[in-house]
């Protein structure tokens, strides 16, 4: 064995160099960031900052103001309350699910009069009040339960599928 | 824990020590032998060949890698899907589809040098509101678009040059941007430059004596004070929104009227990308 | 060994027997650690599958969370086994390829633990909660500091040891190890430094963490497991490897080709269009490297019409290489951009490639790797050839049932979800029972890898059998005399 090829100084630098040759990459990683950190040049660059300040800002303050403590402590009151409410029978006829027997009832007592159809999925909150009835959709909704489709008719002009307004939309082209 | 395994094996004695025995799994195993030098097998590069072609044909799949300047590729339509049956889109006059094609290419092109309302900044860039070439003489102000201008404008007064707009335009953006800018911004020619019309012109300024060089007000004097041939189109004539092509009148409905009788048909739109 | 050993033989014993010993302790902890992990892994993945088909199991429990319980699995099986075994085996080969003992077995044990530490506390931070939610690299920010630093610390020795070896040449093997020790620290580096420390644009964010996932498959865990092949093939069998030359076409394919490849994941992503492209590309390329690698191995093993040996580190290996050539097949099969590349995007085929690449193909070979380590470093040998059976069935009907099942479901998933007129729900449907099966494959190999914790267990505590020959698949019909084919395990 050639006394040569295995000494203590081999090792020494050995070790030296293959932790070298490990770290080679990370640090050319970080020469490079370095040496390409510069002032935003675009828009997109500006932008990106006042993005981040502001998400910055957004997170503080949602971390000050939402601490879990308050919550677990806010839970059981609510609960109570809600447990307490008795639900309430339904008045306009917004809120009526579709297809519940009230619905139906309602359809049955209105054939007469050709009501605007009420839009499929409005909640029907127990013991809250309505705000205001929702606007009559531009857009009936087909029978069989499916939502209208939006179609391109209701978006651009041409044919780029832009995304068409939802179904409420009054504006036509 | 199991007693020790004596083996029956004549080469151990039954002395064996325990040094024998922790070295008897190194000393029965084998040495690797030196590598071959066999040749690569046919196979075996065939098959590296047909990976090869495979990961090729992959990489030539994405077409032009680094065109920045579509949004979408190139052929990119959503289709309906089997079975279904694609409905058109309703017609609309003419007028309204040339412009709605004629606003985009000037939202594309036009706005970054004469405004947001056409008006110039009157310094390099001319107003096209009320310009005498843009509401005049059709082919005179479609040399202007596709080639550019150098020297004197239609006021006579000297702007900067205008960089030709003409490379890689259709006849379609050609014949919208010209009906777009003579009947938007406050001028109010009200005619139709068509597709026919667009398509004449490309060839007419691909056919100057100049060609490939911005046009003057000498030469456009000169040249080109002619409507460009095509059949006149009305501006209310039906025409597919996406064709440009004028449709038979039969049932369309009026697209104004709000559609709250019908319920609209749930087809996909095939969007084709102009 | 039936005459009188030679005196080069005895030296060679000796030698042999001096680095085992000298590795036992770091060798023996990272394998069974691993092991340990691996069991973590696999029943994290029982709850983590038995949640795609059944939502409703264990939702009372916010650590059994899909978004928790499934990174948790990932990342234990990863780092907490394919890294352990990986050290275990990458130390323990290097030192017998450069014919050194370990002078630093007490270093590598502490960072061994250290690397365990920050597992556990990475795994513990998922299932609480703050998983940073990059796939793969779900350990909180902390946590990969700490990894990189005990990689050192287990790692640089082989380099030492590689450096100051007897001979001129350099086993293929070698190429392979050091290949994957050098490139480790660089992508692990990069794309943890990336991401969690500096900011950038968000969506190219997603695309290192695409490429980091491909890199950790195939430039650390395949490359260790192609060194381990090419060690244990001719040396199982005494027969040499056919074709240098190939060897080096496939090393250096692989270390052309590997880094590109891991955007495709990403196909339609708003990156470059070009990124995706060269990933899919690349990935399909790398059938090259794997199917060469797989095509020299096999043919050594199959080279004479010998009857091989039933070795049970060989047929892991042989299962491993098997596993080595279907995803060979796979990368090209899941990456063509018209067809399968958009079909399998978004389905469990992905998941289903990453579980053939870690199991199918890597841990086989460390499976392999660790039957034939582990009695010559305890010197003892293996308790019961039924124990390794089962281990290597059960695993076996497992893993091929996950690969297919996962392969050929996420096309119907694809399918499914390209038809768009039907609601959503239907893919679900569709996938239901490609996961059920999933569910299943998984406990059998929770089966079969209790079996392998139990035996390896037994062999740490030094409770395998004293003797002369090894446990081999027949043992139970064994030619009891050390001759034969039996010499050399």
């Amino acid at each position: 064995m050639d006394p040569t090829r295995d000494n203590p100084i081999l090792r020494f630098n050995t070790f030296w160099w293959a932790l070298w040759t490990f770290l080679i990459f990370a640090v050319l990683l970080g020469a490079i960031l370095i040496a390409n950190r510069k002032p935003p040049t675009n828009l997109e660059d500006a932008a990106a900052v006042a993005r981040y300040e502001t998400k910055q800002r957004i997170l503080k303050a949602q971390a000050a103001a939402l601490s879990s403590a308050e919550i677990e402590a806010a839970i059981p009151t609510v609960a109570a309350t809600l447990h307490a409410s008795k639900p309430a029978a339904v008045e306009t006829p917004a809120q009526v699910v579709p297809g519940s027997p009230t619905a139906l009832q309602l359809a049955a007592a209105t054939a007469a009069a050709p009501a605007a159809a009420a839009p499929n999925g409005a909640p029907a909150s127990a013991g809250e009040s309505p705000a205001v009835s929702p606007p009559v959709p531009a857009v009936t909704p087909e029978t069989g339960g499916q939502d209208a489709r939006p179609t391109p008719e209701t978006g651009g002009q041409d044919a780029r599928p832009t995304p068409p307004p939802p179904t409420g939309s009054p504006a036509q082209p | 824990m199991s007693e020790p395994y004596q083996p029956n094996d004549p080469a151990h004695s039954a002395a064996a020590t325990d040094a024998s025995l922790d070295q008897a799994a190194a000393a029965r195993e084998k040495s690797i032998p030196e590598n071959g030098n066999q040749p690569i097998s046919l196979w075996t590069t065939v098959i590296c060949g047909a990976v090869l072609i495979v990961a090729g044909l992959i990489l030539g799949y994405g077409g032009n890698r680094f065109s920045y300047n579509s949004l979408f590729r190139d052929g990119y339509v959503r289709t309906a899907p089997p079975g279904s049956v694609a409905t058109p889109l309703p017609p609309k006059p003419a007028l309204d589809a040339y412009m709605a094609r004629g606003k985009k290419v000037f939202e594309a092109k036009c706005i970054v040098c004469h405004g947001p309302d056409a008006k110039g900044n009157g310094v390099t860039f001319p107003s096209l509101v009320g310009s005498a070439w843009a509401n005049g003489e059709t082919e005179r102000f479609a040399m202007i678009v596709l080639n550019g201008l150098q020297g004197p404008a239609s006021n006579g007064k000297t702007y900067g040059v205008m960089t030709p707009q003409g490379i890689g335009m259709t006849a379609e953006e050609l014949a919208g941007i010209m009906t777009y800018v003579r009947n938007h911004f406050g001028n109010t020619k009200g005619d139709v430059i068509t597709t026919e019309m667009a398509k004449a012109a490309i060839n007419i300024s691909a056919a100057r004596k100049n060609s490939g060089q911005a046009v003057t007000a000498a030469e456009l004097t000169a040249d080109h004070v002619n409507a460009l041939p095509g059949k006149p189109v009305a501006a209310t004539t039906l025409v597919d929104p996406l064709t440009l092509e004028p449709v038979p009148s039969a049932a369309a409905p009026p697209v104004t009227a709000p559609p709250a009788a019908g319920a609209p048909a749930a087809a996909t739109p095939a969007a084709k990308v102009p | 060994m039936s005459s009188a050993p030679s005196a080069t033989a005895l030296s060679d014993a000796t030698l042999r027997a001096g680095i085992d010993r000298s590795l036992r302790h770091p060798v023996m902890f990272f394998l069974t650690s691993g092991a340990a992990w691996l069991a973590v892994s696999i029943l994290l993945a029982i709850v983590a599958s038995i949640k795609v088909h059944y939502p409703g199991f264990m939702d009372e429990c916010p650590y059994a969370s899909y978004g928790r319980v499934f990174p948790a699995h990932i990342n234990t099986l990863i780092y907490g086994w394919g890294f352990q075994a990986a050290f275990g085996v990458v130390i323990w080969l290097m030192a017998r390829m450069s014919r050194q003992q370990c002078r630093a077995a007490g270093t590598i044990l502490t960072a061994g633990h250290v690397w365990n530490f920050g597992v556990l506390l990475g795994v513990l931070g998922i299932l609480g909660g703050a998983g940073t939610g990059m796939p793969w690299m779900e350990f909180p920010r902390f946590v990969w500091p700490a990894l990189v630093l005990s990689y050192f610390a287990i790692v640089v020795w082989s380099f030492i040891q590689f450096r100051v070896r007897d001979s001129d040449k350099s086993y293929i093997a070698q190429w392979y190890l050091l290949a994957a020790m050098i490139w480790f620290p660089w992508f692990f580096i990069t794309a943890n430094g990336l991401l969690h420390w500096s900011t950038g644009h968000p969506v190219m964010a997603a695309g290192i963490n695409a490429w980091f996932r491909s890199a950790v498959v195939f430039l650390f865990f395949i490359p260790v497991a192609l060194g381990a092949a090419y060690y244990l093939a001719p040396k199982l069998t005494g027969r040499p490897i056919p074709s240098l030359t190939l060897a080096r076409l496939g090393f250096w394919s692989l270390a052309v080709v590997a880094p590109w490849a891991g955007m495709q994941k990403l196909a339609g992503a708003p990156l470059p269009v070009f990124l995706p492209y060269l990933g899919a590309a690349a990935t399909a390329l790398l059938a090259v490297p794997l199917a060469t690698a797989a095509i020299n191995i096999l043919r050594t093993i199959f080279s004479t019409e010998e009857k091989l040996p039933k070795s049970p580190a060989l047929h892991f290996t042989l299962a491993g290489l098997i596993g080595l050539l279907l995803l060979a097949v796979a990368a090209i099969a899941l990456n063509l951009p018209g067809s399968s590349l958009q079909l399998t995007q978004f389905s469990i085929a992905g998941y289903g490639f990453d579980i053939l690449a870690i199991y199918g193909c890597f841990s086989f070979i460390m499976f392999g790797a660790v039957y034939f380590i582990v009695p010559r470093i305890t010197c003892r040998e293996w308790l019961s050839s039924r124990l390794i059976n089962m281990h290597f069935f059960f695993s076996a009907y497992g893993i091929v049932a996950i690969a297919f099942g996962a392969l050929f479901g996420g096309f119907i998933q694809g399918s499914a979800q390209e038809a768009w007129l039907q609601p959503w729900e239907t893919v679900t449907e569709v996938v239901r029972p490609y996961a059920a099966v999933s569910t299943f494959a998984w406990c059998v190999i929770l089966f079969s890898n209790i079996f392998f914790f139990f035996h390896l267990a037994l062999m740490w505590l030094r409770l395998g059998r004293r003797g002369a020959t090894p446990t081999m698949l027949d043992s139970a019909a064994a030619d009891l005399t050390a001759t034969g084919p039996q010499a050399g395990h």
